[in-house]
């Protein structure tokens, strides 16, 4: 009795375990036809292997969530510029193994030196597609300049400065790297969009993941995983993720329809997303227009629209000086009364 | 000695699946009440070893009576299904007496609201989630993170860690294995071989 109830336990663990080794092969290739013939055959033989088979891959999948549990950890201490001194030791391991693969990844991919590189690049206004061999299409939006690595694999990016949206086809074994100054984005299977204007740089994930790494010398690595909403600023020093709605991400892909799409934006920051795409300027001369809030789509190239809208709803005076746009309150006015004095 | 069968507490049947529908129907509505059927089982069954090995028999229960027609309400079903192969087992064994197999109704297993449980989980995933790696080996949690969070191959594993390639097969499968286990059982003990 005993002897036939030790074989049954058994048993169970033993089919448990056949559908954790098919799970491995199956999330770590080499997976073939014939291997999914396999196991369907093995699924075949009997429910309790299919059942098996449903319970392990349910718990793997479940396990997604530790790319958020890591990523909100990560991004809690890197903006308090502080180690993770949680009590909790396996957080403490995670980071450990988090840095270890990061350290990994400087060995993997090489930064910049001995690899040469195709130079692209954008003019104010411009806007070109890429298609690179592996099937991943990277657009480059105004005034960018990109350098891609030569060779048949161009798996290796540097955004010298600019915005650029990347479609990354994934390879587990040869990671997409994009460096950025002091930092690199390693794609998990992903799209994004990376602007780099010489003080920060932002990446905001659109699809899948991607992994952000902090690359300052003198500085320890630090890495943090994106997944879709979150949107990334980080400087010399510095990184703070946020997350936000699809719909707000994708506001940031708008450029590759040549639009900017403005959502309670302040009209100084309007003119400055303006002038990255026209040589022709617009200045906001004061600081009460410049704080005005707009909502709207408008096309990048349109200043006389950006002009018609600061004196039809705002009322502002609009002036132009040679080929640029000047907008203040109109002279002797103030349109908005200040409650303390 | 018939045993009893478990269709007839069907109330309404639904539609009939196809096997990848059937799967997803499983995942989706049958091991989020893992915990709770695990729980039930160790309550009312003397063997704790055994635990295991029933979960699986009456997964296979429902599972195949779900092929003929999807049982409705699901909840209790489970739990009809689970406590009819405890009474059958019981018999057949004549060991533990059939009383020892508890009531559905006295544990507080109403048939409530499915949606709301699965919300609870999920909000509950995240806290579980940390708890369950907390108790695995660090090897297997070392494994896990490096391919969840960093995506790296098999080859990558190994290099970073010293090991050989089957030695990461080794572990990642045994990892989630042992997954399933801590996912939904909170006494299940994690059955490590020696490395």
């Amino acid at each position: 009795m005993s002897n036939e109830a030790e074989r049954a336990v058994s048993a169970a663990q033993g089919i448990e375990e056949q559908a954790g080794r098919w799970l491995e092969s199956q999330e770590l290739g080499p997976w073939s036809s014939q291997d999914q013939q396999n196991l369907n055959a093995w699924l075949e033989e009997s429910t309790a292997h299919t059942i098996a088979y449903l319970r392990v891959s349910a718990a793997w999948q479940r396990a997604d969530r530790l790319q958020a549990l890591l990523s909100t950890s990560s991004a809690r201490s890197s903006s308090k510029q502080v180690p993770d001194t949680s009590k909790n030791p396996w957080k403490v391991r995670l980071g450990v193994a988090v840095l270890v693969c990061a350290l990994g990844a400087i060995a993997v991919a090489l930064y910049p030196g001995p690899t040469e590189y195709q130079v692209f690049a954008t003019t104010v206004g411009g806007r070109e597609t890429l298609k690179l061999n592996d099937g991943s299409k990277i657009e480059l939006n105004t005034d960018t300049v990109l350098r891609l690595a030569k060779g048949t694999e161009q798996r290796e990016v540097v955004l010298e400065k600019g915005e650029a949206y990347f479609e990354v086809h994934h390879n587990a074994s040869h990671p997409f790297v994009v460096h950025l100054t002091g930092h690199r984005v390693v794609d998990l299977g992903t799209k994004f969009v990376i602007r780099e204007d010489g003080r920060k740089i932002q990446v905001s994930l659109v699809e899948g993941r991607a992994r952000l790494e902090t690359t300052d010398s003198g500085k320890p690595d630090r890495a943090v995983i994106l997944i879709p909403g979150d949107v990334a600023v980080a400087s010399r020093g510095s990184l703070f993720i946020s997350h936000r709605e699809r719909v707000a991400v994708a506001r940031a892909l708008s450029w590759r329809q040549g639009l900017l799409v403005l959502s309670r934006t302040s009209l100084g920051d309007a003119a400055r997303e303006m002038n990255r795409y026209n040589h022709e300027k617009i200045f906001i001369e004061d600081s009460q227009a410049s704080q005005l809030t707009v909502t709207g789509t408008l096309a990048v190239s349109d200043l006389g629209e950006f002009a018609r809208i600061a004196r039809k709803y705002f009322g502002l005076a609009v002036e132009r000086r040679g080929a640029d746009i000047f907008i203040r309150q109109p002279r002797g006015s103030h349109a908005v009364p200040s409650n303390h004095s | 000695m018939t045993d009893i069968e478990d269709t007839h507490s069907v109330k309404s049947g639904g539609q009939k699946l196809t096997r990848e529908e059937l799967n997803a129907w499983f995942i989706r509505e049958i091991i989020p009440l893992e915990t709770a059927l695990t729980r039930y089982l160790r309550r009312s069954w003397r063997a704790q070893d055994e635990i295991k090995d029933l979960r699986q028999d009456i997964y296979v229960r429902i599972y195949e009576a779900a092929k003929v027609k999807v049982p409705h309400p699901v909840k209790a079903f489970v739990f009809t299904t689970a406590r009819n192969h405890l009474i059958n087992q019981a018999r057949r064994s004549l060991v533990v007496g059939i009383e020892s197999v508890a009531d559905i109704e006295s544990l507080g297993i109403a048939d409530e609201e499915p949606e709301l449980e699965r919300q609870i989980i999920a909000r509950e995933d995240l806290r579980r989630l940390q708890t369950v790696l907390d108790r695995l080996p660090p090897r297997w949690r070392d494994v896990i993170v490096m391919r969840k969070v960093n995506g790296l191959s098999r080859s990558e594993i190994a290099a970073r860690l010293g090991i050989t390639e089957p030695t990461v097969s080794w572990h990642l499968g045994r990892a989630m294995t042992a997954l399933a286990g801590l996912f939904h059982d909170e006494r299940a003990q994690i059955e490590q071989a020696n490395e």
